[in-house]
């Protein structure tokens, strides 16, 4: 899953993963003054201002309840895998406490479903790779290292 | 000696208690000997892995031989199965289809080894290297082995097992592991721990893929 700069902007603006954009949230959330340390040209800037938006909406315990409980219980079709394009499970996963989330059984439930599908194990590493290089990267700048 | 045509050497191939059933095998190896190895061959060059590399030749004679075992095996079930006896362009194609899936159960079981005992960035690259629709397959192998052996009072099966496969099948280092939204509060050097106990866990089981 990738967001790529588009439109007027320059060619050199690097594009977006998923997991880099959660990992730039993530940072943020952190950091006192939620600076992370980069910026980013508009499309990009805009990308993250609508995921940010879209967290602030799936905090609430319900519409998390309903993210951790659509996990699918067996593997998915082919044609279209749970986690293909799903950037609301990585918001809520990512940046919400999935690991207390009804009782654990929200990461029960994904680990179980990760092991039958893999597709979705495939997205779900690619993702979670992408996220752990951008918060190593912004972590060891913000200490300057 | 004139050869026997195509149904006649089918037949006297499934007919241990024949006078003409060794001449047949004969006649058999040297119809499709070479088109066996070729087809195994060919299958095994998907699979790009380092154990493989350095023993490819030792390895398709293996599995050859393994394709014979399985057309003569159970008195010639497999052989006998092949009913398109008329026509020898269609045999072709099912005895390609058996050296496939005979390649692809012997390269998962020189994986699984490879899963039991190399580090994991070997494995990794291994399975890297192997198409979507192998890695895939290899994939549930592992899941289902894993899922069957013994459960222990204290299980956390399903949590270790995607731990095991992210370790080998995406490379996770320890930290990486630790940095998942459902792992972070794992104690320290239990993704090795976890490891290893799974991997002692394939070794149990061995029997059932080696």
């Amino acid at each position: 899953m990738a967001f790529f700069a588009s439109g007027g902007v320059s060619p050199e603006t690097p594009a977006l993963t998923l997991g880099e954009a959660l990992a730039i949230l993530a940072v943020e959330s952190r950091v006192a003054d939620g600076n992370h340390g980069q910026t980013f040209a508009g499309p990009v800037e805009g990308y993250l201002q609508g995921l940010r938006e879209r967290a602030q909406t799936l905090r609430s315990p319900e519409n998390l309840a309903a993210i951790f409980n659509a996990v699918p219980a067996q593997r998915c079709e082919i044609e279209k895998t749970f986690l293909a394009e799903n950037e609301n499970f990585f918001l809520a996963y990512f940046l919400a406490s999935a690991s207390s989330a009804n009782g654990g059984s929200a990461c029960w439930n994904l680990f179980k479903h990760l092991n039958d599908c893999f597709e979705c194990f495939e997205e779900f590493s690619n993702v979670m790779q992408n996220y752990y290089h951008k918060f190593q990267e912004l972590s060891n700048r913000s200490a300057g290292t | 000696m004139k050869q026997f045509t195509f149904p006649e050497l089918l037949a006297c191939c499934c007919e241990p208690l024949s006078s003409d059933w060794e001449r047949g095998w004969r006649e058999f190896s040297a119809r499709y000997n070479k088109f066996i190895h070729n087809k195994v061959a060919q299958r095994c060059r998907t699979w790009d892995f380092p154990r493989l590399r350095r023993q490819f030749t030792e390895v398709v004679q293996d599995i050859a031989g393994v394709v014979y075992i399985t057309l003569c095996k159970n008195d010639c079930q497999a052989l006998r199965s092949f009913t398109a006896r008329a026509d020898e362009r269609v045999f072709f194609g099912w005895l390609a289809t058996v050296c496939a899936r005979a390649t692809n159960r012997y390269l998962q079981r020189l994986l699984m080894e490879m899963l039991m005992d190399e580090e994991n960035e070997a494995v990794s690259k291994a399975l890297r290297r192997l198409d979507a629709a192998d890695r895939w397959e290899f994939y549930e192998m592992v899941v289902v082995e894993l899922r069957n052996a013994a459960k222990r009072k204290t299980d956390n099966r399903e949590r270790d097992i995607h731990i095991f496969q992210l370790s080998m099948f995406s490379d996770f280092s320890e930290g990486l592991v630790r940095s998942h939204p459902c792992l972070q509060t794992l104690g320290y050097r239990v993704v090795q721990l976890v490891i290893h106990r799974l991997r002692k866990i394939l070794h149990q089981r061995r029997k059932n893929f080696i």
